[in-house]
């Protein structure tokens, strides 16, 4: 890349060189003041950035980090409200007909023109194969370039939300692409990463000048950026610290300046200590359990040749089996809010109407038997242990309250880059028993249910992130519905009734919303949105 | 100091008791400590189902409510837990000798594992010399420019991908054996191969292989029971080494599921919490560990010493 750079200036004549001489030099001097009194912003994550490639991970820690570094056409403000981002402005002039005008005069970090070239082709890779983000478009939706600067969404069937989810559907720059190879996704499951998915290429305020996987990952600010600068930092450095200890250690140390997530047994200590604070707030994600009640006989599992998730009564008895109350004092120290939905109650106005199946282990035993399993069976739980607030704890927690009913799980807790690889689409969702926690991207019921309730095939296509398989066609039916209705209370009540189908057979069991908990420097400010992105490009911090 | 009769035909226990290394073993009390006090971890960890208060591994039996409690001296602290519990509901003396048990069986098997393995190839190289003890000696050189804790990740990474993910599920306590024990052969295989080469030059080597006995057989029969000295002290040594590296393994969550802990395991609990005012999660496995290797490593030199012509 820059071998072309400099070779194209070499041919260029005396006057053009001696001025990017007199601007390299100029530069050089700017940054070597800088330099002096750098405002370094440090966090630390108990998960892994990996992959840069933006179409790999659907999950939001990934996706915050890099929303530093890309921009999709939509953004969403400190308030989690639309704005314009890489488009200026939209307009539906027919309902299967979205019109996106481009903002100009924006270039990627390597130099690129910003066009509808770019957007074209994101629209394709987003699709692509071993893309996570391609529930962010429709599937059969046709992007055509109108001018450079204007692109046309074309619908087979209406979408009042269409563009809700935007912020996180990255636009990349199509010659990028092309010159370095990547112009088919990084896949998660792939074993090891492809070049281009170490390097990235946004038009966002940062740009990531060096990246180790799973190490460290240094963003500096991009002063080619079109938008108004709201931070004062000069370089930002993520590291991983998987240990709860060791992350919190360094954060009251002063190593670093920010810490996600605090564990809750820590809380009380990190508010307590004069330099640093904790910041609180309700978060979005509701974390459940999910059943395989789609293959015929369980991967995981000592019942052969059938397969007892598919029977409602088994999956109620392992819902009335988990204590949520002990989780939510023993392991999450009342840090938690227990959830009978599969969203979060500020995201869905009537969810007050819903109620957990209580806890009853005795019920659960009788639902067993009922089922033909008196004394239970075995199986193997696969949990993610990076990525939610005490995901293993609670995980084994449920383990051996699923003892108690005779059901003998094996808990295998694994780093999320791993369990997401094989628990997905694209592993194959080789998973019987499992966690997951979902935000949904569009702040609404409907990316809820046909992501993690509708009916998908093997390979994902339906609902992509029902990692279970749970399949309900009334369930998908509403769904249709519901996408195309404009009326509010209508609407509402056809989310409610979709949900009571999957609450009344126990399709799932939903835990809880964690509390969204930030360890902060007393020196630095940033903004803390529920969906618990963290975007730096809001923060300051004292020299 | 011998309670036997001495007029009789001295027997074995006599004769071993009247011995130097006897007579070195009593005269130094540190290590009459450390022997009782491996006898006494060994003992609890053998029989740790019968005086376990808890079965630590039955999840039925485990009770959320009761994590976290501490001590039964400190505040709140409850009379069936008396070292308290940990983020389960586990009680911690149980957890303890139950994952004593898991701790001493694979350093135990590893040891043999490498004893078994070491003795063999420097039993070989040794004996045939040539290509053969090229080959095996310079694997040993390679294998050893890498820390042994290294080796052990690497065979344990590389026996889980080809396990798979199925069948690794109970089998994690038999791939630390494994890696553990291939990750220490190399010591064996070094002392033996120099003994073997002192001994195959003796006479009574020599006549043995006169009369045509077979090679296998006067290498095992008959140079082995010669070169062993040095290889029970290493060992011994290797066996404290191996119970560090199974809790180092563990602690860093390649070795045994929190289901079954091991040492190292309880130690990796608990050190989340150690900071937090909950200490004693990490801290008493943590203390059982360091005793146990600290025991075990000073037989370990004490036996050296005692062995060792030079220092008699």
């Amino acid at each position: 890349m820059t071998g072309q750079n400099d070779a194209g200036e070499e041919q260029g004549s005396g006057q053009m060189r001696l001025r990017t001489l007199f601007l390299a030099s100029a530069l050089a001097v700017g940054l070597g003041v800088t330099a002096a009194n750098a405002v370094t912003f440090r966090y630390a994550f108990q998960g892994d950035l990996n992959a840069l490639d933006p179409y790999t991970l659907n999950e939001t820690f990934t996706l915050g980090a890099l929303g530093n570094v890309y921009e999709g056409l939509t953004k969403r403000d400190k308030e989690l409200k639309i704005i314009p981002g890489l488009a200026e402005r939209w307009e539906t002039p027919e309902p299967t007909r979205w019109r996106f005008y481009l903002r100009k005069g924006v270039k990627f970090a390597g130099g690129e023109d910003f066009t509808a070239d770019d957007v074209v082709f994101s629209v394709e890779r987003a699709l692509a194969p071993g893309s996570q983000v391609s529930t962010r478009l429709p599937k059969d939706v046709k992007a055509v370039k109108v001018d450079d600067h204007t692109v046309d969404f074309v619908l087979s069937s209406p979408n009042p939300i269409l563009h809700a989810e935007w912020d996180t559907w990255y636009i990349m720059s199509k010659k990028w692409a092309e010159a370095n190879g990547a112009t088919k996704p990084q896949p998660a499951t792939g074993k090891e990463l492809n070049n281009f998915a170490l390097k990235s290429n946004g038009t966002g305020p940062f740009v990531i000048t060096s990246h180790e996987p799973a190490v460290k990952t240094v963003f500096k600010p991009n002063p080619g950026w079109w938008g108004q600068k709201e931070h004062n930092l000069d370089e930002v450095i993520f590291t991983t610290i998987k240990q709860d200890a060791t992350r919190v250690a360094a954060l009251l140390s002063g190593e670093v300046d920010m810490i996600e997530p605090v564990p809750v047994q820590d809380m009380q200590r990190i508010d307590a200590n004069p330099t640093t604070s904790v910041m609180t707030g309700p978060e979005l994600r509701t974390i459940h359990l999910y059943f395989d009640s789609k293959r015929d006989e369980l991967l995981y599992s000592s019942v052969k040749g059938k397969n007892p998730f598919k029977d409602a009564r088994v999956r109620k008895a392992f819902y009335q089996a988990i204590d949520i109350e002990a989780i939510k004092s023993r392991v999450m120290r009342n840090l938690s809010v227990p959830s009978a939905l599969l969203i979060s109650p500020l995201l869905f106005a009537k969810a007050g109407d819903f109620k957990r199946h209580p806890y009853d282990p005795e019920a659960a035993k009788k639902l067993l038997a009922e089922a033909g399993y008196p004394n239970g069976f075995e199986l193997t739980m696969h949990c993610p242990n990076d990525r939610y607030v005490n995901d293993e704890a609670i995980c084994q927690a449920a383990t051996a309250m699923l003892a108690r009913i005779g059901v003998k799980a094996t808990l295998q807790a694994q780093p999320k880059a791993q369990f997401f690889g094989r628990a997905g689409a694209s592993g194959g969702f080789d998973t019987s028993f499992g966690m997951l926690g979902w935000t949904p991207g569009s702040f609404d019921s409907w990316n809820v249910i046909v992501n993690l309730v509708g009916c998908r095939d093997e390979k994902g296509n339906g609902g992509p992130f029902n990692y279970g398989g749970y399949c309900n066609k009334k369930v998908d039916e509403l769904a249709e519905k519901i996408l195309v209705e404009a009326d509010t209370a209508k609407r509402d009540a056809m989310i409610s009734e979709a949900y009571k189908i999957v609450h009344d057979e126990a399709g799932f069991i939903p835990l809880h919303q964690q509390t969204l908990a930030w360890g902060v420097s007393k020196k630095v400010k940033m903004v803390q949105r529920p969906d618990d992105q963290i975007l730096f490009y809001w923060t300051t911090k004292q020299p | 100091m011998t309670p036997f009769a001495a007029d009789r035909e001295p027997g074995l226990i006599a004769r071993a008791l009247d011995s130097d290394v006897w007579h070195s073993f009593t005269r130094s009390p540190v290590v009459v400590v450390a022997a009782i006090l491996t006898a006494l971890l060994t003992l609890s960890a053998v029989f740790a189902p019968w005086i376990a208060p808890h079965d630590p591994t039955d999840l039925a039996k485990l009770d959320l409510l009761d994590s976290r409690t501490p001590p039964l001296w400190l505040e709140g602290g409850d009379k069936r837990f008396l070292l308290g519990t940990d983020n389960q509901g586990r009680d911690m003396l149980s957890a303890i000798l139950y994952g004593l048990q898991i701790s001493i069986g694979v350093s135990v098997l590893a040891v043999m594992l490498a004893m078994t393995i070491g003795v063999t190839a420097g039993l070989v190289a040794g004996y045939f010399g040539g290509w053969i003890e090229s080959a095996i000696m310079r694997v040993a050189d390679v294998q050893l420019t890498f820390p042994a804790i290294l080796t052990a990740l690497l065979i344990n990474g590389a026996a889980r991908a080809m396990l798979g993910n199925k069948s690794v599920d109970g089998a994690e306590f038999w791939v630390l054996v494994v890696s553990i024990g291939l990750s220490f052969w190399v010591q064996y295989a070094r002392t033996v191969r120099g003994s073997t080469l002192v001994e195959k030059n003796k006479d009574y080597v020599q006549a043995a292989r006169l009369i045509g006995i077979r090679p296998l057989a006067i290498m095992f029969r008959h140079v082995l029971p010669n070169v062993l000295g040095p290889v029970l002290v290493i060992a011994t040594i290797n066996l404290a080494l191996a119970i560090i590296t199974e809790a180092t393994l563990s602690f860093l969550g390649v070795g045994l599921p929190p289901s079954h802990p091991s040492l190292g395991t309880l130690v990796r609990i608990g050190n989340d919490f150690l900071l937090s005012g909950e200490w004693w999660i990490a801290l008493f496995p943590g203390f059982v560990l360091a005793l146990l290797a600290l025991a075990v490593n000073m037989l370990g030199d004490w036996l050296r010493d005692a062995l060792n012509p030079k220092l008699r």
